[in-house]
């Protein structure tokens, strides 16, 4: 079976308060806040924020945007504010000089996203540096990516839902069908659904998730 | 502070269960309350279990053990007021909020004249960086001192000034939120003092101020030293809360250190000493008000600064199933203090039976459950053969993969009125099943169906129900399934999805005979019907099988009128080649599909752009549509996400033998392909070809894809562009792929 161990230096997504696996000691990214997004509601509620991190520990704030499945909003448009407020917030506490914007957009909001995605990079202090988490099958479709005013860009390889199959094949095998974004820049990938090592050695950057939250075995 | 703890952990657990990033397309426990129940907690806590399941979070197993300990006496037991709501976080709304407010506006422009900002500056927003409970407070407090008739606008621009320094001390410890210990926080301006001559109101005010600022900025000696003087001072307008806030700030400096690194002992003598001084609070009738403030900090505070004795303590106190669980919040308290307890794990299973209980379920709630799951099972039934005990009894029937006959025998003789009843028939149908007795299967999931069920128990017994089917019209009757998370929401939420066991079975356990039968099932949806249909319809054009395609387009015309001149075209066709050519091309023009889906759309025109070869990937055994993934390549799956067997509802050398021919086909993109390619070949003026050398260059992009998908894609390219070059698809073709 495939290796579930994330290379050195890899970066953990950090959900809830847990021990922080000894590989991303030096760097973590943290789910800092998180906004739902149902219907003309917005909700939003504050994310993991450990109490105590590894001394010298650089931290990604992440702000997740979670868009509710069964009541999606017509638009992104009146999440703006809040959406800018988080990543300001984030902006001001992140101590990696990094902040992540993560937002598993719908086909239907794509012209929404990138222009949220602007106007975040817009408000930033110069200095910060934008990572957005891009859905995997987005590497797949230019339109999502192309020109996105990012400074790193993060595919997701994991829950791929219905295009599980084949884009699994095509991150493994035929990664030059991916945006060039995609293939070597950064990555997502899940302790519960690895790849091959020499996959995860193509990128300068891994981000790892775990579904227990880095409490138990895969 | 308690609610704030309380809420907080629901959250991360809610978080936790939610998943994270990359979520995208079906989750399947979307069928079962996987990890909370879906029944009302009321409902819940007194006895209406539903179908237990290992996902659970610990609070709702705590809830459940209680339950199936007591029996049914559950229902008249303390503690079912509201408690489980205040433990799971629901009552706070799993911690969400709307949107922070602005700052008042009135507050706001005094600000921005004093710091001679414009409005919208974002420094102004630092009056409302503090907790929203402290910024009400403060507006309350501006209020009442704006209307007395001594407020001059000198004093209220000073209030203003000195409450934006406290708001910018949250502000810098909000932003210092990821610092470690050895890195100092900015200097800040601490409000100023009013000068002595003030009146006393107003020193007053700015007394609280100065300690609040001083809290906010972790100067715990010199907040706790101010709020003790408010508290001290007869007349002062916060004197009720001087007390509390100082035993706050006292609590904060002590929880602030890594707790680990100090030694228990010293820590608990600390909290003593702590718990001293809010006696002394709660001793004091004329702070009545802080009484409940109080006791919930220093519970908050024993879970900060010594968890490992409080969890000690809670779990002996939840030992008792008699007792109220949800006094002083103890089960709320407990879960969270069991969530970052790994240490100290094997001693609490070992000194707590119901600890034991909850973790011996929770070992198969992982995705890879495949390797843990028989470790609890056996664990589970080590347990029952002990104790006997209810809850053992349970927990070995939910975790086996077969029962001995006693183990059956005792479920069985479970009375329908005790709380674990519907669990335990459940898994009895389950291991009857396994067991190769199908009638008696059959007979426990028919009685309990009879029953009012939540959306995902009736799932669940529909589910054994479906797998025990006798024929396809029995199997289609409990085909479908409620979307468990659409129900919480949308109580009257229907059975209209298919789970992965229907699944199977539409798309690998029927001949194309049977899915004409079961598209003939009035009772199924329309739609789902015609879907049916339209994959029998299919299916024979690439099976050649003409008759049985004339039925099901005949069904299908039915159903859906508008295929009508599709299928008629069919019915005249002469030669398999052209039966199948107008079969796949009718597929494209109405998005039919020769695999169904767990959810049936209306069958309806597609627009002619958007059409793509997309009706199979592979008929491969264990393939979906979509999934390419052979069944036998899978990971085993955790116990979230097994399933029963589809049933076995006869024909089976028909159905091997039509499958073991489809398996052999391309992709639905190749065969349209290869098929359109031939079609050009023999009817170069069919006026529909360009269209469909469109339709085959787009199926090329993505999807399922064969191995030869770009030549098939350069191919269909270059013909359209040679053959059909100033055609209104050549101009929407700009590339092959």
């Amino acid at each position: 079976m495939l290796p579930v161990a994330p290379p050195p230096e890899a970066i953990a997504w950090l959900w809830k308060e847990a021990p922080i696996p000894a590989w991303s000691r030096g760097m973590v990214a943290v789910v800092d806040r998180h906004v739902w997004l149902a219907g003309d509601k917005i909700l939003v509620r504050p994310g993991a924020r450990p109490r105590r991190l590894p001394e010298g520990a650089a931290v990604i704030p992440v702000v997740h945007v979670e868009i509710d499945p069964l009541r999606p909003p017509a638009g992104l448009g009146r999440a703006q504010a809040v959406v800018l407020d988080a990543m300001q917030a984030a902006a001001r506490a992140t101590t990696s000089g990094w902040v992540q914007f993560d937002l598993e957009a719908r086909p239907s909001q794509r012209a929404d996203y990138r222009a949220l995605v602007q106007r975040i990079r817009a408000s930033l202090p110069p200095q910060v540096k934008l990572s957005v988490t891009a859905l995997a099958w987005w590497c797949r479709s230019p339109a999502w990516l192309d020109g996105l005013p990012a400074d790193e860009v993060v595919p997701m390889f994991f829950r791929m839902g219905r295009d599980n199959a084949p884009l699994r094949a095509i991150v493994a095998q035929r990664p030059a069908m991916l945006h060039p974004l995609c293939r070597s820049g950064s990555a997502g990938f899940s302790r519960q659904e690895p790849f091959a090592p020499e996959v995860a050695a193509r990128y300068r950057r891994t981000y790892w998730f775990d579904e227990t939250g880095w409490k138990g075995p895969p | 502070m308690k609610r704030a703890l309380l809420t907080f952990a629901a959250a991360l657990a809610w978080v936790a269960d939610a998943g994270a990033s990359g979520g995208y397309g079906p989750d399947y426990t979307m069928f079962k309350a996987w990890s909370a129940p879906d029944i009302p907690l009321e409902r819940f806590q007194a006895g209406e279990l539903g179908v237990l399941q290992p996902g659970m979070q610990r609070v709702y197993l705590y809830t459940a053990w209680r339950a199936i300990a007591l029996g049914p006496g559950v229902a008249s037991s303390p503690g079912l007021a509201g408690g489980l709501a205040r433990a799971d976080g629901s009552a706070f709304g799993h911690g969400w909020t709307d949107v922070g407010k602005e700052p008042d506006p009135a507050l706001a422009a005094r600000l921005a004249t004093l710091l001679h900002l414009p409005a919208g500056d974002p420094a102004l927003r630092q009056l409302g960086a503090c907790a929203p409970a402290s910024t009400d407070h403060a507006l309350g407090v501006f209020r009442s001192a704006s209307a007395r008739a001594d407020a001059t606008p000198a004093r209220l621009d000073a209030w203003v000034l000195a409450q934006y320094r406290v708001g910018e001390a949250c502000q810098a410890a909000d932003d210092w939120r990821y610092r470690s210990g050895s890195e100092k926080p900015p200097a800040l301006t601490a409000p100023a003092p009013l000068a002595a001559g003030e009146p006393a109101y107003w020193r007053q005010l700015n007394d609280y101020q100065r300690a609040a600022w001083a809290f906010q900025s972790a100067h715990y000696a010199d907040s706790t030293a101010l709020f003790e003087r408010i508290g001290a001072t007869p007349g002062h307008p916060m004197r009720e809360l001087g007390a509390y806030l100082a035993l706050r700030s006292e609590v904060r400096n002590a929880v602030a250190a890594d707790v680990k690194k100090v030694d228990p002992a010293r820590r608990e003598q600390q909290a003593r000493a702590l718990e001293q001084r809010g006696g002394a609070i709660l001793n004091d009738a004329s702070l009545a008000k802080v009484h409940e403030p109080t006791r919930a900090l220093l519970r908050a505070m024993r879970a900060g600064l010594t968890p490992e004795t409080r969890l000690r303590e809670l779990s002996g106190y939840l030992d008792n199933p008699a007792a109220d669980p949800h006094a002083l919040d103890r089960l709320g308290d407990w879960s969270i203090l069991m969530g970052s307890a790994e240490a100290q794990m094997p001693d609490l299973q070992a000194g707590h039976d119901f600890i034991d209980w909850i973790e011996t379920l929770r070992g198969c709630r992982g995705r890879a459950a495949a390797m843990a799951c028989p470790v609890a099972a056996a664990h589970a039934r080590e347990r029952w053969q002990q104790t006997r005990s209810h809850p053992w009894l349970v927990a070995a029937l939910m975790l086996a993969e077969s029962a001995p006959p006693a183990l059956l025998e005792a479920g069985l003789a479970l009375k329908p009125d005790d709380p674990a009843y519907v669990t335990v028939r459940y898994h009895l149908a389950r291991l009857l099943r396994l067991g190769g007795q199908p009638d008696q299967a059959r007979a426990i999931a028919d009685a309990l169906l009879q029953r009012k069920l939540s959306p995902g128990t009736r799932n669940l017994f529909r589910e054994e129900r479906f797998a025990v089917a006798t024929s396809v019209r029995d199997a289609g009757m409990y085909l479908l399934r409620t979307n468990v998370e659409h129900a919480r929401m949308v109580p009257e939420a229907g059975e209209d999805m298919i789970n992965d066991d229907g699944l199977d079975w539409l798309n690998g356990g029927l001949p194309v005979t049977d899915l004409i039968d079961l598209a003939g099932l009035v009772s199924l949806p329309q739609a789902l019907r015609a879907r049916i249909a339209g994959a029998a319809w299919i299916r024979t054009v690439l099976l050649d099988k003409p008759e049985q395609g004339r039925q099901a387009g005949a069904l299908l015309a039915q159903l859906v009128p508008s295929t009508a001149g599709a299928v008629a075209r069919h019915g005249r066709a002469t030669t398999a080649v052209e039966r199948r050519h107008i079969v796949l091309a009718a597929a494209l023009r109405f998005g039919l599909a020769a695999q169904i889906g767990m959810s049936a759309e209306p069958v309806a025109p597609v627009a002619p752009g958007d059409a793509t070869a997309s009706g199979w990937c592979s008929f491969r055994p264990g393939s979906r549509l979509g999934d390419v993934v052979p069944v036998g390549e899978r990971e085993a799956p955790g116990f979230g996400w097994r399933f029963p067997a589809m049933p076995d509802t006869g024909h089976a050398p028909l159905r091997q033998q039509e499958l073991a021919r489809l398996a052999s086909l391309k992709t639905a993109t190749g065969a349209l392909g290869d098929d359109v390619i031939a079609w050009a070949a023999r009817h170069p003026a069919d006026p529909e070809l360009p269209w469909l050398l469109y339709v085959v260059v787009q199926s090329t992009r993505g999807g399922c894809r064969d191995p030869d998908a770009a030549t098939l894609s350069r191919k269909a390219y270059t013909l359209l562009h040679k053959r059909y070059a100033g055609s209104e698809w050549a101009a929407r073709t700009p590339y092959y792929y």
